[in-house]
């Protein structure tokens, strides 16, 4: 394969980028949720600057993804609800992180 | 990812509560040290009150305004680092003892011991766990006590004020001291920088 058929294989893929990841709000949600084993809603809002809309907006798309799971609990009566990046939502972002490397490494 | 994975720490212990608790576990183990060295070891119990308090501490004044967060079992590991260097240092002191009695003979090794080793490696070994706090949490005012431990315990050896047990008791009550005000002022920033947040999740849009 010669270098500039390696060049457009590596510019093509481009369009091949999980969409889902790569709207930076959602990159930044799944980041902060990697980078922890699990945080709740507040602590998203504080960390990310978005409006709860617009958090909960994007967390109801990563859910349906599979890639963040929600559960609830109570401590001392007071609901608390996690976040947690799924398996799923892990490889996702890897993936979607070393294609970026290798279309810029491209570039 | 690391910029985030720190920000993340920071964001976790920026409340000043670690600090207020460990440097209230060193105070009380520094006047221990200096009024009774035999009950010093027993300050190790507080743990099952310090423990359970600052998780309640936790839930009840920095969740409600900063959101909850867990972090991930590594740092645990870097705690474990730190337990055994813990440890290997205290070996080098008993070693360090057994070695200046035989070489110097039991009263001036022991003398030599007191006045020289005791303070400074204990306060190195005391400046490990702000280091540690430093480094995974990314505050550096810890950094400032983490150097300024040492450096008190290189002054007693040196000008004799206080050695051997008093010595360390003296070391701790400092750095529990500092880390003690440090976290007060730290928390009460907190306090009056974030007020309670009702937390209202809304995902699936009900």
């Amino acid at each position: 394969m010669s270098l500039d058929n390696k060049k457009d294989k590596g510019i093509q893929s481009v369009i091949q980028i999980d969409r889902l990841v790569h709207e930076p709000a959602r990159m930044l949600i799944m980041a902060i949720l990697l980078s922890v084993e699990n945080a709740d809603f507040l602590f998203l809002l504080k960390q990310t600057g978005l409006t709860r809309g617009n958090l909960s907006s994007h967390l109801s798309k990563l859910e349906t993804a599979g890639y963040v799971s929600i559960t609830k609990e109570f401590v001392d009566k007071i609901p608390r609800t996690l976040l947690t990046a799924t398996d799923g939502g892990s490889d996702a972002f890897e993936n979607y992180r070393r294609r970026m490397i290798g279309i810029l490494e491209n570039c | 990812m690391k910029a985030i994975e720190r920000q993340v720490y920071r964001a976790a212990y920026q409340d000043g509560l670690l600090e207020t608790f460990l440097g209230g576990y060193l105070f009380i183990f520094g006047s221990l040290m200096v009024a009774k060295p035999g009950m010093a070891s027993f300050s190790a119990l507080t743990v099952f009150v310090i423990r359970p308090l600052f998780t309640k501490v936790k839930n009840r004044y920095t969740y409600p305004r900063v959101g909850y967060v867990k972090l991930p079992q590594e740092n645990e590991s870097a705690g474990k680092e730190i337990g055994l260097t813990a440890i290997l240092f205290i070996v080098i002191l008993v070693a360090s003892l057994i070695v200046l009695s035989a070489l110097m003979g039991n009263e001036s090794g022991k003398e030599f011991w007191f006045r020289w080793f005791l303070p400074v490696l204990a306060s190195i070994l005391f400046s490990f766990g702000p280091l540690w706090m430093g480094r995974t949490y990314g505050l550096k005012r810890a950094y400032f006590i983490a150097v300024l431990i040492p450096l008190l315990g290189i002054s007693m050896a040196i000008t004799g004020i206080f050695t051997g047990y008093a010595a360390v008791g003296v070391i701790c009550l400092t750095g529990g001291f500092l880390s003690l005000v440090s976290g007060v002022i730290m928390f009460s920033r907190f306090l009056r920088k974030y007020p309670v947040e009702e937390e209202v999740l809304n995902v699936s849009g009900q």
